[in-house]
């Protein structure tokens, strides 16, 4: 029995878009143009989007999703995954928050200055964490790679450098460094082997094209260009975080 | 039989005024011992009515390297003293009780399935019928009463012993002690109650991890 199945890796891959997106949003708010705020709006609206449907993911993904309470309700400090969803709670909470605040388009004032490094380190912390989740899980040795929070992280900040839409030289980089970590993955823990062939090779294949190549090729500033690149990134992180949850193994 | 033992009767020496006070529960399994019989398993699965495909006790059937020589290798929840699935358990559903014993609140437990690729030893599995987690328990409810868990008195050769692992008098202790018992996967560090005598290394990788299935592919008898 595989416990983590695709629910999971859905869980992940919105919540890196959701991280990411927010990171991003973040920065456009500290611009002082009226093009970046209505940038950020949509990037906010993006990560909130993300989020709640992460969160219904990971509702979706337990055998009682109806006691899904229970893990807001008992909290066990030593857990990330209880750590990790009252971060996911807080992160869409602050997300929404800030969306409503900027909802004119106009008057950012003192919530936004408020707003805006919480979001930034939630932002960060969702990243991040579910990392940690596979780290803490002993019985898989490859999610025991240190190279896990470095991979979440890379993709987070990929996501955010494809909605800033910076120089095409940052991007190529982003997207280098995260091929470089994922790779140094799959050949550090023996995964490798485990792609060559059958459904892994698959989801790889659908990580490499929707996360590489879709977004870096479809470099426009048209808001719904965004939309269609986040949408490419939820699937190419989706097809990713497969791969790592099913060579949990080695 | 002296006279005194022949005045306390089978039935009184069973209820909760019996239950013996151990520091650290924990079994002893003799692999020189095991004649792969599966009456462990099978006793387990009576006792807790195991359904099909779940398993808390199992018996892997291991060829040895290079040889025809079969061995066989009772595993079971090792209630581990630094165990992961406590910390992994988001809704702190799992527990330890006082003699050390880790043991899963059903009604606390949602089935967020962390516990069961925390376990290094594959020793938690998600229950058919009722979607909670599960696992050996050292039968709590034989073992508060002053009976043995079902899989110790089942075993015909007496290659499963429980008593208490932290108690220098106690004779399981003693017999570890001196057949310089081990526990397996050591090296996940989780300090195991359970320990082995006869355990090899090229025994351990097989061991580890991933609990049989009975989906699509049929029944996996180990």
């Amino acid at each position: 029995m595989n416990p983590f199945g695709w629910w999971i890796a859905l869980y992940f891959s919105l919540a890196t878009v959701a991280a990411g997106a927010a990171g991003a949003g973040c920065i456009l708010l500290s611009r002082a143009d009226a093009k970046s705020l209505l940038r950020a709006r949509l990037a906010l609206a993006v990560s909130f989007v993300a989020i709640s449907f992460g969160m219904l993911a990971l509702i979706a993904d337990l055998e009682h999703p109806i006691d899904f309470w229970m893990t807001l309700r008992h909290y066990n400090p030593a857990s990330w995954i209880s750590r990790g969803s009252r971060i996911a709670m807080l992160f869409a909470l602050a997300t929404g928050g800030l969306l409503f605040v900027v909802r004119g388009g106009e008057d950012r004032g003192n919530w936004t200055q408020l707003g805006v490094p919480i979001l930034a380190v939630l932002a960060v912390s969702l990243a991040i964490y579910p990392s940690l989740v596979l780290g803490q899980e002993l019985g898989r040795p490859n999610w025991q790679s240190p190279l896990l929070p470095f991979i979440f992280g890379a993709s987070a900040i990929h996501v955010g450098a494809n909605i800033l839409q910076g120089t095409r030289a940052i991007e190529l980089g982003v997207v280098a460094l995260e091929m470089a970590l994922v790779g140094g993955y799959l050949v550090t823990t023996g995964a490798l082997s485990q792609v060559a062939s059958g459904s892994t090779l698959i989801y790889m294949g659908i990580g490499i094209v929707f996360v590489w190549l879709v977004p870096t090729v479809m470099r426009n500033e048209a808001n719904a260009a965004m939309l269609l690149r986040a949408g490419s990134l939820v699937l190419g992180c989706f097809g990713i975080r497969s791969v790592i949850l099913m060579t949990g193994l080695s | 039989m002296s006279s005194d033992e022949s005045e306390v009767l089978p039935w009184e020496k069973v209820g909760k005024g019996n239950a013996k006070k151990l520091k650290r529960a924990g079994i002893l399994v003799d692999l020189e011992r095991c004649v792969g019989c599966h009456s462990c398993s099978i006793s387990c699965k009576t006792e807790h009515s195991v359904p099909l495909g779940n398993f808390r006790t199992r018996t892997h059937y291991l060829q040895r390297p290079g040889h025809n020589q079969i061995t066989h290798v009772p595993t079971l929840c090792m209630h581990c003293q630094d165990a992961p699935c406590l910390d992994a358990c988001p809704t702190g559903a799992i527990g330890r009780l006082d003699d050390g014993r880790v043991v899963i609140n059903d009604e606390r437990c949602n089935g967020t399935k962390a516990c069961i690729p925390a376990c290094p030893y594959g020793a938690i599995s998600i229950h058919k019928e009722t979607g909670r987690a599960e696992k050996c328990d050292f039968c709590r409810q034989r073992t508060d009463v002053g009976l043995e868990p079902a899989c110790v008195e089942a075993c015909p050769t007496e290659a499963l012993r429980y008593g208490d692992m932290d108690d220098a008098t106690d004779p399981v202790a003693q017999y570890a002690k001196e057949k310089q018992a081990v526990p397996i996967l050591a090296e996940a560090g989780t300090k195991p109650s359970v320990v082995y005598v006869g355990v090899e290394s090229w025994m351990e990788d097989r061991v580890k991890s991933v609990q049989p299935t009975d989906d699509e592919d049929g029944i996996i008898y180990e």
